[in-house]
């Protein structure tokens, strides 16, 4: 759709970076199931499968910070999953687009290949916009946001039934502010799970 | 009929973690209601500053009503406020006038006539034994030397305000010859608090900010108030399930029935014109469509079928079309379904983005979110001429609401980075903001004319 600007691009790119080295500070980081976070109601899906969450997260604390190969097309053993803590869990959009930016393929991918080593895990992907444009129609981008993201892990092989796509539209911004800065932020899929 | 949960004014939505436990036990007692009923919870109250008003406004004299005052409620005081925030009006200081009649056979036309006075409003306030309040008016033509229009009106203490807006509309009427919108309501939602802090609340209040009240309050978000014709329910969208789900609810009672709760969207609810039915968007085929629900037989039925995004179907005022939004072109534009045919006609042309159609109640125009050099407008659109006029000079503005006479377009918008209501009329000339005592306030939806 929009081509992005160079500018742009390196902010992407850079995202990318900092989410993959664990840097993400601004809820760049996957939450622990009983984290303070988490919204609410969110936090209730989670303790309905709060058994599965924490054998999921004990099995990833083993496996501990050791890197795993991105576009590594052998079987994967529980030793090469990656920390869900130091996995990317933000995807970013171009502005009133919602392709999946070639830039986070690779995040995308890497969760895939969690969710087929660990087949009882189910993911939210939470779909979100900037606050331009009107609610009813930026709920609707949301949920195109997510399912772009959605579409790519179903064609790794993930099943659909563990996958649950809410949109927020432009209801729930990781960043209040008006400013474009803030917009580029907002524009995302978070992935939880 | 309404069928469901029972509960009073105020609903909370809790999810707190510290209430996480209990809360889960009650949502299983309820069977899936995650409602809790809460008191003492303060609506966060608007105010209106008139911002531009017409050039040569009527200049009225509203002289303070004689007799009693319950808890010094000045109902010549509210109807002056209602005649001056209308933007059309120029009220008269009770401290500039000559003498103070209570009825005709005190009128000197000669005091108004000197002090600039067009028109003049005398009335007097009574106790009744039966403990109510009876109010008697009276409108004269200062220019013309005439006795207008005079009414007795009977009301319960507590209506007693709402009674000087009713007395408003009479005036407003009888002057400007367009029908009064003092005693209609407004929905609206706040955003309150941030990160565990943030609470979503939808609002009710009187035209003029008084009397606000919390409908529900939640820790998800509640979108897209809208009401029945009538004015006695209304729907909205609230996340209170992690999920969005459609909801109708009966002012009165607090009665409410969760309509749909499809997977995916659910949401952009509108009453159609005889009330029966729900025009609404799922996305439970795969994409954003447009679909009507009967609410009595339950029967759904799907309206736009596209790839694209179709959402804000909004009932043409004959009840036979629906104005939606949609992204077909390319770019989201304004769109007519005819119901009978499921022909689909594109009616914006100016401009590569708008959306959030409102059609006016003559059913010959329509208001709708209109962006312009990058920057989002309120705008109105004649649709037999397609000429398209920006009412607004504010930015970020959405959520367009039309008052019952036509007149009147409530939006949101921002000033100085929070939400705030604003008010334009739609020839332009009239404008107000409606700042609220705090947080974020958001999707306005303008009752219509109650009997």
């Amino acid at each position: 759709m929009m081509p992005m600007t160079a500018p742009l691009r390196t902010l992407f790119l850079s995202l990318v970076f900092a989410l993959l080295a664990g840097c993400g500070s601004r809820g760049g980081v996957a939450p622990e199931p009983d984290s303070d976070q988490l919204p609410p109601a969110v936090e209730a899906q989670g303790m309905q499968g709060a058994d599965q969450s924490g054998a999921a997260g004990q099995e990833a604390d083993r496996a501990g910070a050791e890197s795993f190969g991105v576009g590594d097309d052998g079987a994967i053993s529980s030793a090469t999953l990656p920390d869900l803590s130091e996995l990317g869990t933000l995807v970013y959009f171009g502005f009133d687009d919602d392709n999946l930016q070639p830039e986070f393929r690779d995040l995308v991918l890497a969760h895939a290949r969690y969710l087929i080593a660990n087949p009882t895990q189910t993911l939210l992907l939470e779909g979100h916009t900037d606050e331009r444009g009107t609610r009813e129609y930026n709920l609707a981008l949301g949920e195109r946001r997510a399912k772009a993201v959605r579409n790519l892990l179903l064609l790794e092989g993930v099943p659909a039934s563990r996958i649950r796509v809410v949109s927020y539209g432009e209801e729930r911004p990781a960043n209040p502010s008006h400013t474009e800065a803030a917009w580029d932020e907002n524009r995302r899929v978070e992935l939880k799970y | 009929m309404l069928k469901g949960w029972r509960m009073g004014w105020t609903q909370t939505v809790r999810g707190q973690s510290g209430t996480l436990r209990q809360w889960l036990r009650l949502r299983a007692l309820l069977g899936g209601a995650l409602v809790l009923l809460a008191q003492g919870l303060s609506a966060d109250m608007l105010t209106i500053e008139i911002t531009e008003g017409v050039d040569q406004p009527v200049s009225i004299a509203v002289v303070p009503f004689a007799g009693a005052m319950d808890d010094g409620l000045d109902v010549a005081q509210i109807v002056r406020n209602n005649l001056r925030r209308s933007g059309r009006f120029r009220a008269i200081e009770p401290e500039d006038m000559l003498s103070s009649p209570q009825n005709a056979t005190q009128v000197v036309y000669r005091d108004w006539r000197l002090i600039g006075a067009e028109y003049l409003l005398v009335g007097v306030v009574e106790g009744t034994v039966d403990g109510r309040q009876r109010v008697t008016y009276e409108l004269f033509s200062v220019l013309q030397g005439k006795r207008l229009r005079g009414e007795v009106l009977t009301s319960s203490a507590t209506q007693l305000r709402n009674l000087a807006h009713r007395i408003s509309d009479q005036v407003y009427a009888e002057i400007t010859g367009i029908e009064g919108i003092f005693a209609t309501r407004i929905l609206y939602i706040t955003e309150v608090g941030v990160g565990d802090e943030r609470r979503y609340r939808l609002n009710l209040a009187d035209a003029d900010g008084y009397n606000a009240r919390v409908i529900l309050e939640s820790v998800e978000p509640i979108m897209s108030p809208v009401w029945a014709p009538g004015g006695e329910r209304i729907a909205y969208v609230s996340f209170e399930t992690g999920a969005p789900a459609i909801y109708v609810q009966e002012l009165s009672s607090g009665v409410r029935e969760r309509v749909t709760h499809w997977p995916g969207i659910n949401s952009a609810p509108d009453f159609s014109p005889d009330g029966k039915q729900l025009a609404m968007v799922l996305s439970k085929d795969g994409n954003p469509e447009i679909y009507l629900l009967h609410l009595e037989s339950r029967q759904l039925r799907r309206v736009t079928d596209h790839f694209a995004i179709d959402t804000e179907p909004r009932f043409t005022p004959d009840g036979r079309a629906l104005l939606f939004t949609s992204g077909r072109g390319g770019r989201p534009q304004v769109y007519r379904v005819d119901l009978a045919s499921g022909r689909v006609q594109r009616v914006s042309f100016q401009g590569d983005y708008n959306a959030r159609p409102i059609p006016l109640p003559d059913g010959r125009s329509v208001v709708m979110v209109h962006r312009r050099d990058g920057v989002f407008h309120i705008a109105v659109q004649d649709l037999e001429r397609g000429n398209v006029r920006v009412l607004t000079d504010t930015s970020l503005d959405e959520s367009p609401s039309v008052a019952p006479n036509g007149e009147l377009v409530l939006y949101a918008t921002q000033s100085r980075g929070r939400g705030i209501l604003a008010a334009v009329s739609v020839d332009g000339k009239v404008k107000f903001r409606l700042p609220s005592s705090t947080g974020d306030v958001r999707e306005p939806a303008w009752s219509p004319l109650t009997p």
